[in-house]
């Protein structure tokens, strides 16, 4: 017989050490698709690594690819320290770019210094209106807000849908339904020139810090992260509950709307209903393996993004699916949850009837 | 006839004139309230009651009234030291100085997966020492922390670990801490010492009755007889919804007492 009983401290190197040999187990474990898929692993593995540090491309590409990514997974990280369930990060994006287009396509003319806080402004408050009306539902009605902000994806997307239809549309497009390009002194500024990274990663990566000392140091931090470990002791120390959700929810949400400002003011410079192809909810994959934690939260971005512009390479070289790194993704959270749980406990073997 | 009777209940209250209240008052006068459950009997007591509040309660005001022949409703307002009557909130309770002692002390007193140190801040988190600028002053709540496991004695791996990992009766020193350390008027503390060794217990006991030495009311709600008789100064006993004031202090009537035995 196993026995199981809670550790009294999972150690600093478990909480460290568990993602990363997740990861690699995920890695490990995605040979065997790849051998039945008929596929010499290590063709398949060196065209991977190749497709991330081959070139300075492919390693800006990478990049690019995170960018949006630590975005969602710092909004979830926000919401889920105070256990507020933001599954909406999705809709928020599109909110966010939406807002961006709609203040970035020549209704305000302004130099770029101005013009750019303007947009990310825009969209964050479009995000954070995103996320604080389910949360108002949620704190005035007890609406449950996995199935609020859930849904809003799909509304945000269908009125997305509309809006590209009509007011938002470019009389210039040809009649697809895209948004006009934002204007030039809109754009994000390329980092590197003839490469598609841009000015995101950077304000990307700023955030991460400041959400860092915003959970860590502030005092909103500390509610939010009492709300959410034990909310009845919460209330008995006079933390007001509904309030902190609130916070919560409006900076989660505005995150959530800086991802889709940095891809249509970043990378596309201009709008259609496939701007992400379901970033919000990568978000949330990013932010459980990163543990919750904002600095974690960048490193397992660029992870991610590293599995999936891999795969792409490793499909386009040696022809298995691409769908292989949806596959290492997912399989790499579930290697994080059981190793979180080994964390956790210890297993302490028992002889038989001796319980 | 009934309108004057009403404009003479006016006048008392709004001159605590008590000689006009004890004419209003029948001699099988009932006092009903929210906050007693079992009605009071008779016009001395409730002349006595009425007159306390009528001195105690500040801005009174009357918000309502239903008048039908001789029977009258009024609906009033009131303040007690500055605040409403009505309902506290917890974050009430702290700025009036309410220091509280919860029943559940793992699911209401502290945050279990949160360290030693913010525990023992958290009901202090708009105190300048605290809060600087809405910034946690890192140093003053270390500082804090180290003085109070000092002067509470309590016993766990430090003020950085998790309160996950501190005993029972060290949870329940935190949180005396954190009580006795605002220097509350007012404890309401619900089983303090249940599930405590008698170490732990002695020392609940210890910091009650040194608060009530320095002039602080005391509400303790317990199941422990032998823990009420040595530290209260009133016992009242709950049965059935009803709250009856113990005259007789011995273990065996306040025993019978609780058995719904009257009195």
């Amino acid at each position: 017989m196993i026995r199981i009983e809670p550790r009294e401290m999972p150690s600093k190197w478990w909480t460290i050490g568990i993602p990363i040999i997740s990861a690699f187990v995920a890695i490990l474990l995605a040979s065997i698709p790849l051998t039945l898929a008929g596929a010499n692993i290590f063709e398949a593995y060196r065209q991977m690594a190749n497709g991330i540090f081959g070139s300075t491309f492919a390693f800006t590409e990478m990049l690019t690819r995170a960018t949006p990514l630590i975005f969602t997974g710092l909004a979830a990280t926000i919401a889920f320290r105070a256990k507020l369930w933001n599954i909406g990060a999705e809709g928020q994006l599109y909110l966010g770019a939406m807002a961006a287009v709609a203040v970035g396509t020549g209704l305000i003319d302004a130099p770029a210094f101005i013009l750019i806080p303007i947009i990310l402004l825009a969209g964050a408050l479009s995000g954070a209106i995103g996320m604080a009306a389910p949360t108002y539902l949620k704190t005035r009605f007890g609406a449950d807000e996995v199935v609020t902000t859930l849904l809003l994806n799909f509304i945000v997307i269908i009125f997305l849908q509309m809006m590209l239809e009509g007011p938002l549309k470019d009389p210039m497009g040809m009649g697809w339904p895209q948004s006009e390009p934002i204007v030039d002194n809109g754009v994000l500024p390329q980092l590197l020139p003839r490469m598609r990274i841009h000015a995101g990663l950077i304000i990307a990566l700023l955030t991460a810090g400041l959400v860092h000392l915003f959970l860590s140091k502030s005092i909103w931090g500390f509610k939010i992260r009492a709300v959410g470990e034990n909310p009845s002791a919460a209330l008995h120390a006079g933390i007001n509950v509904k309030r902190t959700f609130m916070g919560a929810a409006v900076v989660s949400g505005a995150i959530a709307g800086l991802a889709g400002v940095s891809e249509v003011a970043g990378l596309r410079g201009y709008l259609t209903t496939d701007l992400s192809p379901g970033f919000g909810y990568t978000g949330i994959v990013v932010a459980m393996l990163a543990g919750l934690s904002p600095i974690g939260v960048v490193i397992s971005a660029i992870f991610i993004a590293s599995i999936f512009v891999g795969a792409d390479t490793m499909s386009r070289a040696i022809g298995v699916s691409s769908y292989l790194a949806d596959l290492v993704v997912a399989l790499s959270l579930i290697c994080v949850l059981i190793g979180g749980f080994i964390a956790r406990y210890k297993f302490i073997r028992t002889n038989k009837g001796n319980v | 006839m009934s309108d004057s009777r009403l404009e003479r209940w006016h006048a008392v209250v709004l001159n605590k004139d008590m000689t006009t209240l004890s004419e209003l008052l029948a001699d099988d006068v009932e006092f009903h309230s929210p906050t007693v459950w079992k009605p009071k009997i008779g016009k001395d007591v409730t002349q006595y009651i009425l007159q306390m509040i009528i001195d105690i309660f500040e801005d009174f005001e009357y918000q309502r009234e239903w008048i039908d022949g001789n029977n009258f409703a009024l609906e009033f307002s009131a303040k007690v030291d500055g605040k409403n009557i009505k309902y506290f909130s917890p974050k009430e309770m702290q700025s009036l100085g309410v220091g509280r002692i919860p029943e559940d002390r793992h699911h209401d007193g502290v945050i279990s997966a949160m360290s030693v140190a913010e525990n023992l801040i958290i009901e202090r988190l708009h105190d300048k020492d605290v809060n600087n600028k809405g910034f946690l002053q890192n140093k003053s709540i270390k500082k804090n922390a180290e003085e109070l496991i000092e002067k509470y004695d309590i016993r766990g791996p430090g003020i950085d670990a998790n309160t996950a990992l501190l005993s029972g009766g060290n949870i329940q020193k935190l949180i005396l801490a954190r009580v006795f350390e605002c220097m509350p008027n007012v404890i309401l503390a619900n089983q303090p010492t249940r599930g405590l060794d008698l170490g732990a217990a002695n020392e609940v006991a210890r910091r009650l009755l040194e608060a009530r030495t320095r002039g602080a009311g005391i509400l303790l709600i317990s199941e422990d007889l032998d823990e009420i008789l040595e530290l209260s100064d009133r016992i009242m006993v709950i049965h059935d919804g009803s709250l009856t004031e113990a005259i007789d202090v011995s273990r065996e009537a306040i025993g019978l007492m609780m058995a719904g035995e009257k009195a």
